[in-house]
């Protein structure tokens, strides 16, 4: 499963997602992760099976879903983000792509 | 005195070769930043990028800059030139895109001729266009002003600048930035606004201070570092003191967030304490949130206003650890006490709110365990 995450710098994103390559591992579930700005968004179309926003910039989502109509965007969890909750996180989105 | 002889001839040469990157780097910022306008303004756009970037480059020498005996006037590569490249770079993305769309100038080539060889006959027209465009709108404003466009852009600018360069606008610019932030949005909502004031003040001093005007004299306090070195201490909130205070709070879960956030937070990143905590929509810290970073601005204003500290001339980017950026971007000493003194007052003002909360938590953490 592919996942592209995006905050502001792709600063905070990256500790996250280091947390939920170690819950992926840990769970033997096979991810690829990475974190981008919403610029990098702009500038090139990701192959990804699932979008996931930090909460400070969940006002993309609208825009984001329209280039990206077929996957799921997804805005974090407040508390699960600044939790740093890898596990919680990564459950979602694997619901959220099953689901979609 | 060989080794101080030694030392003067090491200077002098090393002068020369620091300042040829000097002058091809960020005495070029302007000419850089038109550039990178254009750029990813047609990557935006979707249309081509090489062709715009050219114009452009020749329509910003034919606005910031002039040649005189053969050589170009320099004077707007630099950091008082940047609005007016801004404007040379939108101009030019815009102007080429409508000629483009609306198949302005274009030739039409027999289908036989190969399509690499019709593209590069699609942007000679536009780009004769633009650039009798710019060339002429440059001459007309010599005559009616008398002034080149970054003189004038200077101009009608500077109410700006001066409007939001001072205590008031700085302060009202951090309490907004914190409101924003406290429910929950990133401020890049406003400083995309800011943001270029920001760079163009701090372009200003570097390059007023690299032609030798003395430090208490450099034009701006309102720059990137005076933001993110003084006011920003460990990320939006001025959270480094909060993110001590937490690694001793008796509450687990605070406790947690402590850990997983002072690290960042030296690096000012504090998204964990914001979303963690949380202090977003959390109406007990909205109060030293906002408080705290508008004592930093306020402060950090005020002392280098009345010439207790060095204004800031060198910009160490936005995620180093504050003492260090205090030194880096004012080459001040002062500055980092003024920055190990901030630290300990936004400490003190996120305390009592902290202790409450702390408080509640741990009582509610104790409750739930029982």
């Amino acid at each position: 499963m592919k996942i592209v995450m995006v905050c502001a710098y792709g600063m905070s994103t990256s500790l996250l997602m280091k947390k939920m390559n170690a819950a992926a591992e840990e769970k033997g579930v096979t991810v690829e992760i990475s974190a981008h700005t919403p610029v990098e968004m702009e500038e090139k179309k990701f192959d990804c099976d699932i979008i996931l926003l930090g909460p400070q910039v969940a006002y993309h989502k609208e825009r984001l879903q329209t280039m990206y109509p077929n996957i799921p965007v997804a805005a974090i969890a407040m508390m699960d983000y600044g939790m740093m909750n890898g596990e919680k996180v990564l459950e979602d989105a694997i619901a959220a792509v099953t689901n979609h | 005195m060989v080794f101080f002889s030694g030392w003067a001839w090491l200077a002098n040469a090393g002068g020369d070769v620091l300042f040829g990157m000097f002058d091809t780097t960020l005495a070029c910022l302007s000419l850089f930043v038109c550039i990178g306008i254009t750029y990813f303004l047609s990557l935006h756009y979707k249309q081509s990028v090489l062709m715009p970037v050219i114009i452009a480059i020749a329509c910003f020498l034919i606005l910031n800059s002039e040649r005189v005996d053969g050589a170009w006037v320099a004077n707007f590569f630099e950091g008082p030139g940047l609005f007016a490249a801004m404007l040379v770079a939108l101009f030019v993305t815009e102007f080429y895109r409508i000629l483009i769309q609306k198949k302005i100038g274009h030739i039409k080539l027999p289908a036989s001729v190969p399509e690499a060889l019709s593209a590069s006959f699609e942007a000679l027209v536009p780009g004769a266009i633009i650039t009798f465009v710019a060339s002429l709108f440059n001459y007309l404003l010599k005559l009616a002003f008398a002034a080149t466009l970054p003189e004038l852009v200077a101009r009608v600018f500077k109410p700006l600048v001066a409007a939001v360069d001072n205590v008031v606008g700085v302060s009202l610019a951090t309490i907004l930035q914190q409101v924003l932030w406290w429910f929950g949005i990133h401020d890049t909502a406003i400083g995309t606004v800011l943001e270029p004031i920001r760079n163009a003040n701090y372009a200003v001093n570097a390059s007023a201070y690299s032609a030798g005007t003395a430090v208490a004299d450099l034009p701006h306090i309102l720059t990137t570092p005076f933001w993110f070195v003084f006011c920003v201490i460990g990320g939006s909130g001025a959270t480094l003191g909060l993110a001590f205070l937490l690694l001793r709070a008796k509450s687990k879960q605070l406790r947690t967030v402590g850990k997983l956030g002072i690290v960042p937070a030296f690096f000012n990143i504090n998204e964990p304490l914001l979303f963690g905590m949380p202090i977003v929509l959390n109406p007990l810290f909205l109060f030293p949130f906002i408080g705290a970073q508008l004592a930093n601005a306020i402060i950090t204003y005020s002392c280098m206003a009345g010439g207790l500290v060095n204004k800031t001339f060198i910009e160490p980017g936005w995620n180093l650890f504050a003492p260090i950026g205090a030194l880096l971007s004012t080459m001040d000493f002062r500055a980092v006490i003024l920055v190990l003194v901030l630290i300990v007052l936004d400490t003190l003002i996120y305390w009592p709110f902290l202790r409450v909360y702390d408080k509640a938590r741990s009582q509610r953490e104790s409750e739930e365990m029982a």
